[in-house]
């Protein structure tokens, strides 16, 4: 024990710019928390090119403090691919983390954990269609946006 | 690059044993490969119990010859703990395998990559739903049943 040991390989580091939501709730789930895109970028050893301005993360705060992401945005590589990313994952806060949310501002220190999936047609990343993503990210106001910060890693074993 | 380093911290070994249910398709995403779950162990620091016989995989054959994984669990633990366990996941499987796939054989062997997720209300395992997991895993063959063997791990940063 442990039976498998993983292997992370190094994707890309992607920087997004959001806007702060109006929050919705709480309703049947908790509270929704729409973070729309408005910028960004990815960059890698294999991977380097922007983050269209739609997509958002229709986020979910939990009754029990977690927020729940609920990630799709474009990616354009600088050679002209458009790759579809998607993403579910978690962030572990206090009650005072959440009513800071809330009530419009940033968290310090905020550890985002996620699990992207990858879609695309272009032969030269149809790799990624193939493997289980985990992403690490964090994020901190920057005037009236949210600027998050996230590594990427291809899951192997 | 890049901004964040992950770490995973070793939850459990999953052990479980599954049957494989007439293939459905080719249909609109692809040929539907549904494998019940007939039992399982998970073993772990933190984590011991039994697989519930019923859950599966309902799994998916893509065209481009991976499989998408979609499997639901229960998990119970020694100390009386339903645990409900979900996650998708991927393998890429050689151009061999899906031949050998698509001809009704069964196929070992194969790496498996998944982002679990945890739903518990036992205090002692709250802690569960609120991290993101990895499981990486392969399967054997055994007689009518294929054994899948993982280990999960919670991502941190």
């Amino acid at each position: 024990m442990p039976r498998h040991e993983p292997k992370l390989e190094f994707v890309a580091d992607m920087e997004g710019y959001v806007t702060m939501p109006v929050p919705i709730g709480p309703a049947a789930w908790g509270t929704r928390l729409v973070f729309p895109v408005v910028r960004g970028t990815v960059e890698g050893p294999k991977l380097k090119g922007t983050v269209r301005p739609f997509g958002a993360d229709w986020a979910i705060i939990r009754a029990d403090n977690c927020l729940e992401l609920d990630v799709r945005l474009i990616v354009d590589t600088d050679d002209g691919a458009l790759i579809h990313v998607e993403y579910r994952g978690l962030i572990d806060l206090t009650k005072e983390q959440v009513d800071q949310l809330l009530s419009g501002q940033a968290v310090e220190g905020m550890k985002i954990h996620t699990a992207p999936r990858v879609e695309t047609a272009h032969p030269d990343y149809v790799w990624m269609n193939r493997v289980q993503l985990v992403g690490c990210g964090s994020g901190e106001l920057v005037g009236e946006e949210l600027k998050v910060m996230y590594s990427w890693y291809a899951l192997g074993s | 690059m890049p901004l964040h380093e992950p770490e995973l911290e070793f939850i459990a070994d999953m052990e479980a044993h599954v049957t494989t249910d007439a293939p459905i398709g080719p249909a609109a995403w692809g040929t539907r490969l549904i494998c019940p779950v007939v039992r399982g162990t998970v073993e772990g620091p933190k984590l011991k119990g039994v697989v519930r016989p019923f859950g599966a995989d309902w799994s998916l054959l893509r065209a481009d010859g991976c499989i998408e994984l979609d499997v639901r669990l229960i998990v119970e633990t020694d100390d009386g703990a339903p645990i409900h366990v979900e996650y998708r996941g991927v393998i890429d499987l050689t151009r061999e395998q899906v031949d050998r796939l698509r001809s009704g054989r069964a196929v070992g062997d194969m790496k498996i990559h998944t982002a679990p997720r945890f739903e518990t209300a036992h205090p002692d395992y709250a802690w569960l739903n609120r991290i993101q997991a990895v499981g990486c895993g392969s399967n054997e063959v055994v007689g009518e049943e294929i054994k899948v063997t993982y280990s999960w791990y919670a991502l941190r940063s």
